[in-house]
């Protein structure tokens, strides 16, 4: 009782630091999840924004012309190529599609070509649209070819049965990534920055050589030390991770509510915040002042959260890296997280996948604490 | 030395009559036990190659002031992590009350207080928080250790500063709330390792005279210092420790009677010829004789008449000189002649 009470003590005297540091860290960590939805998304089907420069004004590009403003958010622009350029540079256009004179005669004596299409590097948008010309193009060559003028040619392929497209709703948000996904993305961080940063400056106390020789030949025995320090710790733990839920709501509020797998990101969240405590134990073991404990929680949750799919996607990460990050527990967080985000209906293969990667999570912080243990009796008997 | 020789020896001393004096009697545990409050039997500890103990023997009577003296680097320190269980031996045996002290004898734990060498305290709890936080460590009961925080603090005369925060604290009050966290649960054996050191005058006073008064409630006190002065002064029982070895065991005045030197005479500013050296050399009961930057030390194996003697002949042989003092032999003394070297060294 009186170890705990110690360390209710010291908490207490260092609540305001505990609050300034809960504050950045979570701020941090909000911001940087908001910023990530739905930047990662499967499939949406979308609207592009097409400058369209009309060179050739024929009946046949104009239905061209037609097309795009039906299925696209279509500008018409005269032929300036730097002022293209300069709305290509703004993103004010995805793509501007050039329908070169000439167009109308090609097309129908069938050489095919006549149109540029214009984006910036490292888009892809307009092979989407290309194909979607190809086609519309091909279409009406033969039915012009089958004695239809160019408006019925088009006006036929218009009212050809679309191609029915069944997005199914894996997810349970359309496909797009719910704003929650990033905040539990960046879970981690906060977990590991916060306890490191709390267990380390309580421990700073504990570990100092005098206090703990002082300590260990008290009449309390190490055991019941060590149990009372973990019962803290796991405390400390619980009401951190009552708080960050309760903020997820806070910030969420419905969705997060309404969220099909809401469980399963309680229960991943609550085995990372145990992992981040065996972290955090451990790395308080070898902390020697309160200065060094700012110099190491920041490069300890960075290394895990580059390393581990927090801050680049899993998807995203050179092999190399992914198969280190295999041994790393925050890894197999992100993993089960990412499948949560696709996968509205935990089931069969995927619910063995989601439960095999908590099963990893469990498992690491089984050896984590294991570790911490052996370290800080060694340290004990070392003296 | 007997148990019943020490408390007369104790008895003569001015009793302490503060609030102190209510601690448990924990004298009456001891009846019919052995006299030892601790045995330590071949204890041999290493650090890789270097021996720090070295096949050490002590035992400690209850009621003593025990002393060990050395200088640093000894094995003091390591004499008392080794007692305390702290630091694991390679050989030996130590028994406390009778008993064998491991890790796990939380009940002889229970009965000792440790006051570390250097301050041993939480920096952010206050003095009387820190103070009952390892008070707590032995004694659940709330109400209890209250009533005994509150005499801890009054022993120590940290009064004035009970809601400060040890950073606030000189060294001189921080060493006593150092001793106040290791002594507040009244245990009835307490090791001071070096409690003095960097400490002002006046604290150090306050300190040795505070061991005395617990001493005088029935502590059991083992005594760590390189401070001869100290140990002279409080010690009812002194052991001499070099390289990991006890080389000599005793009261200070048995310690004392050990070696040759009876009085030591110092004679600055003396012009003295080869001849007159000779002279002195050959005089009753001188056995060495020093003579360095016009300073004559002369050592005596007797304490009879030796001044008059020595300043008779610089008379007779009408010598200039300077201030002549007397001393009688200190425990650097002892150290200096059984290892050649002084505790200072």
């Amino acid at each position: 009782m009186t170890v705990f009470k110690g360390y209710m003590l010291l908490a207490k005297r260092n609540i305001k630091g505990i609050i300034v540091y809960f504050t950045i860290f979570t701020g941090i960590a909000v911001a940087m999840g908001m910023s990530r939805n739905g930047k990662f998304s499967s499939f949406t089907a979308t609207k592009l924004n097409i400058a369209v420069v009309d060179c050739d004004r024929s009946e046949c590009s104009e239905e061209v012309v037609r097309f795009l403003k039906k299925n696209h958010h279509v500008t018409e622009a005269s032929y300036d190529p730097s002022a293209l350029q300069e709305r290509l540079y703004y993103e004010d256009v995805k793509l501007v599609v050039c329908i070169q004179k000439g167009f109308e005669k090609d097309t129908l004596s069938g050489k095919g070509g006549g149109i540029e299409y214009t984006q910036n590097p490292g888009e892809y948008n307009g092979m989407y649209v290309e194909a979607q010309l190809n086609r519309l193009v091909q279409n009406m060559k033969q039915y012009y070819d089958a004695g239809y003028s160019v408006s019925e040619s088009y006006d036929k392929v218009a009212k050809q049965p679309q191609s029915k497209v069944h997005m199914e709703n894996i997810n349970g948000n359309g496909g797009q990534e719910a704003g929650y996904v990033g905040f539990f993305r960046f879970y981690p961080y906060l977990m590991l920055a916060v306890l490191c940063t709390i267990l380390g400056t309580l421990l700073v106390e504990f570990r100092n050589k005098n206090v703990k020789m002082r300590l260990n030949a008290s009449s309390v025995s190490l055991f019941s030390q060590n149990i009372t320090s973990i019962f803290v710790f796991l405390m400390i733990g619980c009401i951190l991770y009552a708080v960050t839920m309760l903020l997820a709501f806070a910030i969420h509020g419905r969705k997060l509510v309404t969220a099909p797998n809401l469980w399963y990101y309680f229960l991943n969240s609550f085995l990372v915040m145990l992992i981040s405590l065996a972290i955090s134990f451990l790395v308080g073991l070898f902390v020697k002042n309160r200065q060094q404990v700012s110099i190491i929680v920041t490069p300890i949750s960075l290394a895990f959260c580059f390393l581990c799919g927090v801050f680049v996607p899993i998807q995203y990460m050179p092999d190399g890296i992914v198969h280190i990050a295999r041994f790393l527990p925050i890894y197999w967080f992100e993993t089960v997280n990412d499948l949560l985000a696709k996968h509205a209906d935990i089931s069969g293969h995927i619910q063995s996948q989601i439960l095999r990667g908590m099963g990893m999570e469990l498992l690491f912080f089984i050896v984590l604490i294991s570790c911490s243990m052996a370290v800080a009796k060694y340290q004990q008997q070392e003296g | 030395m007997l148990v019943s020789e020490i408390q007369a020896g104790s008895a003569k001393r001015t009793k302490y009559t503060g609030k102190w004096n209510k601690r448990p009697k924990y004298h009456n545990i001891m009846e019919g036990m052995s006299a030892n409050m601790i045995k330590i039997e071949n204890l041999v500890k290493r650090y890789g190659n270097l021996v720090a103990l070295d096949h050490l023997d002590l035992e400690i009577a209850k009621g003593e002031i025990f002393g060990l003296l050395g200088p640093n680097g000894c094995g003091k320190t390591t004499a008392i992590g080794c007692i305390l269980a702290l630091l694991r031996y390679d050989k030996g045996e130590i028994t406390i009350c009778s008993e064998k002290m491991t890790p796990e004898s939380y009940d002889l734990k229970r009965k000792i207080g440790i006051v570390p060498q250097e301050v041993a305290v939480f920096d952010q709890l206050t003095v009387q928080e820190n103070i009952d936080y390892f008070c707590g460590l032995y004694l659940p009961d709330r109400k209890k250790r209250k009533e005994y925080v509150e005499d801890a603090i009054t022993f120590v005369g940290l009064n004035d500063y009970k809601k400060m925060y040890p950073k606030q604290l000189s060294g001189g009050l921080l060493r006593r709330l150092n001793i106040a966290c290791g002594i507040a649960h009244k245990p009835e054996i307490i090791f001071m390792d070096e409690p003095t050191v960097a400490v002002d005058p006046q604290s150090r006073n306050h300190i040795l005279e505070g061991i005395r008064k617990l001493n005088q409630t029935g502590a059991t006190i083992i005594y760590t210092s390189h401070y001869m002065e100290e140990v002279e002064q409080i010690c009812t029982q002194i052991a001499i420790l070099d390289h990991g070895q006890c080389i000599a065991k005793g009261t200070k005045e048995e310690l004392k009677q050990m070696i040759r030197t009876g009085e030591k005479i110092t004679v600055e500013e003396a012009a003295l010829s080869d001849q007159q050296l000779e002279h002195i050399r050959q005089m009753e009961q001188v056995y060495a004789v020093d003579y360095q930057e016009q300073v004559l030390l002369v050592r005596f194996d007797g304490t009879d008449h030796n001044i008059v003697k020595l300043l008779q002949y610089l008379q007779e042989q009408t010598i200039c000189f300077g201030r002549v003092y007397s001393e009688l032999p200190t425990l650097n003394d002892v150290f200096l002649e059984i290892t050649g070297k002084s505790l200072r060294d």
